[in-house]
């Protein structure tokens, strides 16, 4: 039986070599899709990234003071004023609140003392809650406040003692004398002279966390590194194209039965169990294939990390075997190959737009929020996005694999059962 | 080798095969004449598995292809209609993956891969991916799968339909070849000729049914064993079938106004009185043939109408 299977796949796959056209398309499209939307979103226009939608950040200053005023108002200045819409909350409840509403992406909050903790030099934590139902808007806020974080280690570092100084003269009734501000001029003047590598360790850092459960979750930041766009985009247009990989795999059997090769494969002393096992071997095989391809691609061109590899290689094989059993389950229905490649394009198109594939989640209407939880491309997506942004582990990729896999195990069996089925039935 | 035994296949209402039988000896080449929509393909379909019959038994070397699908299979050689070919391949990997479905590797297959491409006079086109061959060379790669693991049992279905007649010659060569080494043949065709002079037997089927059978000397005394005579002109067919079938000798096979088919046995006598009949009737005779029955012929006596309508 094996050896029958074998010789099936390695036909096929022959095939697909010597007729490339089709898988490389399909294999090229993500990664296309990939680069323009990455392109369009990370600012490559004119209009500084036009198409994104601005990112609602609450900022519950619980200090009020110099440090805090001068944090919150960057967000209304420059470039960031373009990106975000600073929302002043009374307190951090009021904002976890707003957050339950959906009212806003994430949430700033600002520490009690936190400009006399930073001009001291004490430890000082800015907390960033994220909104989970979005992906893509909390990241900003959160890499955004990373940089700000890394500007005001900067500066209290090299500055420290001359800030300090500043706090102290704006505390007096009456102003600075002249000689005290020339003298303060020249040394925050030889500080910056001397600057470069007294930056570390940072005495501020960012907590973000997710507002899971109405409660805030604080925790380590989970990945180092800088934020990738693509990283965001890539994964959901790979699945989106290992869907298509999969359509065209088992399309192939109603192909065959078209082309008068099935009949003949059996005349021999080939079953149908043995045929079918051998193209959803196949689909299987090239759906593993061109995620990998996708993968390599995307860590090399638009610097993707993906996380853990043998993590990424499990969640990997779930995905793979969703798509292989959603597809011979569509081929298995359809009454032709015609018509089971409409069904399976309809199918994929919009399980990709519901489930995240084109769009961040965010941007659609609320009410889909839900419906998106049926695709397999929500669960996909979410499963790598955990792996590659959010440092998840087995643990919190569990969910989706198990998903995928129950899914991908009864659509592959139903599937079967229906072509082995149609076979029979198409031949007599 | 090839038992048949009251072979019925329904679609539906509709009785594609109605009790064919018929048994084909080791060695012998089996042609199965008819038009198309006789049955032929269902015939040849359900001997190699492909339909499960309504009724009737298939045997292939003692065995039943339903109860031993399996074994029953591993005998034969089937050669469809269509070429059943995966074009992006070359004919050796096809024939490779064909091969190997029975069995066949390494260099035992290498060596028939090699034979049946040479049998077929395809094997200095062995690399070349198949979707660049003619129609006439994807038919004769169409034989090679068939061939390439020696089956007992070669099944044909209308090997040579619209093909150029080198490719037709190259075809019926090996099929002959093929079965002077051994193997049994069985062949759907509805071209006369071809079954005239490929099968050592022939069954003729029309409508599901299996009308006659046997060699073709034995189908030609169908129609008699005499000569057929062939006018043309301007007369009644009626009044010359009744003038015809008056005559000793005579006997009418086809006449329609104006066209007229008689089989004459003792011509000697026979053909000048049928003659002198005719022109003593003062109508417009333009042609007068004379011919050996032909299966043709055959076909329309056992049908009543010719094998291309």
């Amino acid at each position: 039986m094996f050896r029958s299977i074998l010789l099936i796949l390695t036909k096929d796959l022959r095939r697909r070599r010597r007729a490339p056209v089709g898988t490389v398309t399909m294999l090229l499209m993500p990664l296309v899709l990939t680069a323009v939307i990455g392109l369009v979103f990370g600012g490559g226009g004119d209009d500084g990234g036009a198409g994104i939608p601005r990112v609602k950040l609450l900022i519950a200053d619980e200090e009020g003071g110099m440090g805090g005023g001068l944090l919150s108002g960057a967000f209304s200045q420059g470039e960031l004023a373009e990106l975000f819409d600073p929302l002043p909350v009374a307190s951090a409840e009021e904002g976890r609140r707003m957050m339950d509403e959906g009212e806003a992406s994430a949430l700033l909050v600002i520490p009690a003392n936190f400009t006399n903790d930073l001009l001291d030099g004490n430890p000082v934590n800015l907390q960033v809650v994220k909104n989970p139902a979005q992906s893509i808007l909390p990241e900003i806020a959160v890499q955004t406040v990373d940089v700000l974080a890394l500007v005001l280690n900067s500066a209290s570092r090299l500055l420290g003692e001359p800030l300090a100084e500043i706090r102290n003269m704006t505390r007096q009734e009456e102003g600075p004398d002249e000689a005290a501000v020339l003298a303060l001029s020249s040394v925050i003047y030889a500080k910056i002279d001397t600057m470069g590598g007294y930056f570390f360790p940072m005495p501020v850092s960012v907590v973000s966390g997710e507002d899971e459960a109405k409660e805030t979750v604080e925790e380590e930041d989970e990945k180092e590194g800088g934020f990738n766009i693509f990283t965001f985009i890539l994964p959901g247009l790979a699945f989106m194209g290992i869907l298509f990989i999969g359509e065209m795999a088992m399309r192939d059997v109603l192909a065959e039965q078209t082309a008068g090769t099935l009949s003949r494969a059996l005349t021999t002393p080939l079953t149908p169990v043995h045929f079918l096992a051998g193209k959803m071997a196949q689909a299987f095989i090239l759906c593993l294939a061109c995620q990998a391809l996708m993968m390599i691609s995307g860590t090399l061109v638009f610097g993707v990390d993906w996380g853990p590899l043998h993590l990424v290689a499990l969640f990997t094989a779930a995905a793979a075997l969703s798509v292989t059993g959603l597809t011979a389950l569509i081929f298995g229905l359809a009454r032709s190959e015609r018509q089971g490649s409409a069904i399976a394009g309809l199918l994929i198109m919009g399980m990709s737009l519901l489930g995240g594939s084109m769009f961040p989640l965010e941007m659609l209407p609320k009410f889909l929020h839900t419906a998106a939880r049926f695709t397999l491309n929500f669960w996909a997506i979410k499963g790598f996005r955990s792996l590659s942004i959010e440092g998840g582990g087995l643990v919190e990729i569990a969910q989706p694999i198990l998903l995928l896999t129950g899914v991908g195990l009864a659509c592959t069996a139903l599937g079967a059962v229906l072509l082995k089925r149609r076979i029979a039935r198409g031949i007599n | 080798m090839i038992q048949v035994k009251d072979l019925r296949k329904l679609y539906g209402d509709l009785v594609a095969v109605d009790g064919i039988s018929f048994e084909v000896a080791p060695g012998e080449i089996y042609g199965l004449l008819g038009p198309n929509g006789a049955g032929k393909t269902t015939t040849i379909s359900t001997l190699c598995g492909l339909l499960r019959p309504d009724s009737g038994r298939v045997m292939i070397n003692g065995l039943d292809i339903q109860a031993e699908p399996g074994r029953v299979k591993q005998l034969l050689g089937v050669v469809p209609q269509e070429p059943a070919i995966y074009e992006e391949l070359s004919a050796r990997e096809n024939l490779r993956f064909w091969g190997g479905l029975y069995g066949l590797s390494g260099r035992d297959l290498s060596q028939k891969i090699a034979k049946a491409l040479g049998r077929v006079g395809l094997g200095d086109r062995a690399k070349e991916p198949s979707k660049r061959f003619s129609g006439g060379m994807k038919r004769r790669l169409n034989l090679a799968i068939g061939l390439v693991h020696e089956p007992k049992v070669l099944l044909l279905d209308e090997p040579t339909v619209g093909i150029d007649p080198q490719a037709r010659i190259n075809i019926l060569d090996v099929v002959r070849e093929t079965a002077e080494a051994g193997t049994t043949v069985l062949y759907t065709t509805h071209y006369l000729e071809e079954a005239e002079q490929l099968c050592r037997r022939i069954g003729i089927v029309d409508q599901g049914k299996l009308l006659a059978e046997g060699t073709l000397q034995e189908l030609q005394q169908i129609v008699g064993q005499g000569v057929l005579v062939s006018l043309r002109g301007d007369f009644p067919g009626a009044e010359l079938s009744a003038v015809a079938a008056a005559l000793e000798g005579v006997s009418v096979v086809s006449a329609t106004d104006g066209e007229a088919v008689l089989s004459v046995e003792g011509a000697e006598h026979a053909i000048p009185n049928l003659l002198g009949n005719l022109l003593g009737k003062q109508w417009d005779l333009e042609d007068i043939s004379m011919k050996k029955p032909s299966l043709e012929d055959v076909f329309i006596r056992l049908t009543g109408r010719e094998l291309r309508d």
